[in-house]
């Protein structure tokens, strides 16, 4: 898949999640759509590109709505990443395999973004967050990966043969 | 040979981490810069965004179509017992105001009356990050809208415009973390700042003196010190009071009349008439 291509998706995404699923919210948690993504594509393009896809997407959020150019950026990178090592190490035909990556990796994120926030002045109560927020977006986001998933990998098994 | 992969894309890392978060360090100011590339790019994306809230909300419809006919009837009984009561409250209150003006004006007191204009405007989009709580408004610069300017419904404050482009403007919520409103309580006058903690109707007063008494359930306005949001718009009521870690100050937990999850349309506080 092409930088365009991801970027075009990403941007996709970053539509769908501000005015699709924000209605949709469950008790005011809302799906990160970004990281399905990222996590997605870094699992079927190895670590490298996945960290690549998970700056695009994160750009994408700062540039929208972030205050903190680079933040977005940085913890989607990471989460890529960490996606990409399983690159080749699962079989891919394990359609729910993504979603516990992007469940775990929810946890990770969230907590990783907490931090950074924190560090930059921005004080959210980690405790209440883990108890409340994460929990339910992880869940939200374990149910959405397998559709998500089963359409991009779909599109890159009729590219390879 | 896989020791110097992994020892590569530590060092990229590493510096990876530091620049980026440098450059948030760095953009936690205002850049004119960032400000114009975001409105331009939400310009640039409003069709779209307009068309999917379109959507949204033409689903939305058809799923309140088939909404129960009995609870609808219910509740239109509910809404007119509620406006009998309303209006005779009204009544009294205007009686009242009346008296108030005669009494003033038998004091040689003048003050202004502030009336202001309101531009009602719908919500297309909504942060998607769950650290954040900010949305997008269907109108602009170009509807008069302006940074700063209070945004708040018929049950109390909701916000300030953060960022303004030609066709739309983002909202910044009082539940917002980097949100704070100085406020008053309405009986006892207890002073304190509001500030968002990015959970949901959840704020919290902080800054408030020791020797003061504040009690659960007290109302909770907008104090007009600041200069963004006049002076008692309704912000929330008193949930519980605690003292502060550092022992210096209280913090009181203050939940919002708004529900800020449900939230379709707003007034935006254009300024005074």
């Amino acid at each position: 898949m092409s930088n365009l291509r991801a970027g075009f998706y990403f941007l996709v995404f970053y539509i769908f999640s501000e005015t699709i699923f924000s209605p949709l919210a469950v008790n005011g948690v809302k799906p990160d759509l970004i990281l399905i993504l990222t996590v997605i594509l870094s699992f079927l393009y190895g670590p490298p590109r996945g960290a690549f896809f998970g700056m695009i997407g994160g750009f994408l959020e700062d540039l929208f709505f972030g205050h903190f150019i680079g933040l977005n950026m940085l913890v989607k990178m990471i989460s890529g990443f960490l996606a990409g090592v399983l690159e080749g190490k699962v079989y891919p035909e394990n359609w729910w395999f993504p979603g516990i990556i992007v469940f775990i990796l929810t946890f990770i994120k969230d907590l990783l973004y907490i931090v950074f926030l924190n560090l930059l002045g921005i004080n959210i109560p980690m405790v209440e967050a883990v108890m409340k927020v994460v929990p339910i977006e992880a869940i939200y986001n374990l149910f959405l990966t397998p559709f998500i998933y089963y359409f991009f990998y779909r599109s890159v098994r009729r590219k390879r043969p | 040979m896989a020791k110097r992969y992994w020892g590569k894309t530590l060092l990229i890392g590493v510096l990876l981490t530091v620049l980026l978060l440098s450059l948030a360090r760095y953009t936690t100011r205002e850049l004119p810069f960032f400000e114009g590339l975001k409105s331009g790019l939400k310009d640039l994306t409003y069709p779209v965004v307009r068309g999917a809230s379109y959507l949204m909300e033409g689903a939305g419809n058809i799923t309140s179509y088939f909404k129960d006919i009995n609870a609808l009837r219910r509740e239109r009984e509910k809404l007119v017992q509620e406006n009998t009561a309303l209006k005779f409250e009204l009544n009294k209150l205007k009686e009242v105001e009346q008296e108030n003006f005669r009494l003033k004006a038998m004091l040689g007191y003048s003050q202004e009356n502030p009336q202001f204009d309101l531009i009602v405007s719908k919500i297309i989009a909504r942060d998607p990050a769950n650290w954040y709580k900010s949305f997008t408004l269907n109108q602009g610069k170009s509807s008069g809208i302006a940074k700063d300017m209070p945004v708040l419904d018929q049950n109390g404050l909701i916000g300030r415009v953060i960022n303004v482009a030609s066709l739309n403007a983002e909202v910044l919520m009082i539940t917002d973390p980097r949100s704070s409103v100085a406020a008053v309580t309405y009986f006892s006058r207890v002073p304190g700042i509001i500030k968002g903690t990015a959970l949901s109707s959840e704020l919290i007063m902080d800054n408030i003196p020791l020797n003061l008494e504040i009690r659960p359930g007290e109302m909770v306005l907008t104090s007009g010190q600041g200069g963004i949001f006049p002076k008692g718009i309704p912000i929330g009521y008193v949930v519980s009071v605690t003292k502060d870690p550092s022992g210096l100050v209280q913090v009181a937990k203050v939940r919002t009349y708004v529900d800020f999850d449900r939230l379709e349309e707003v007034f935006i506080l254009k300024g005074r008439r």
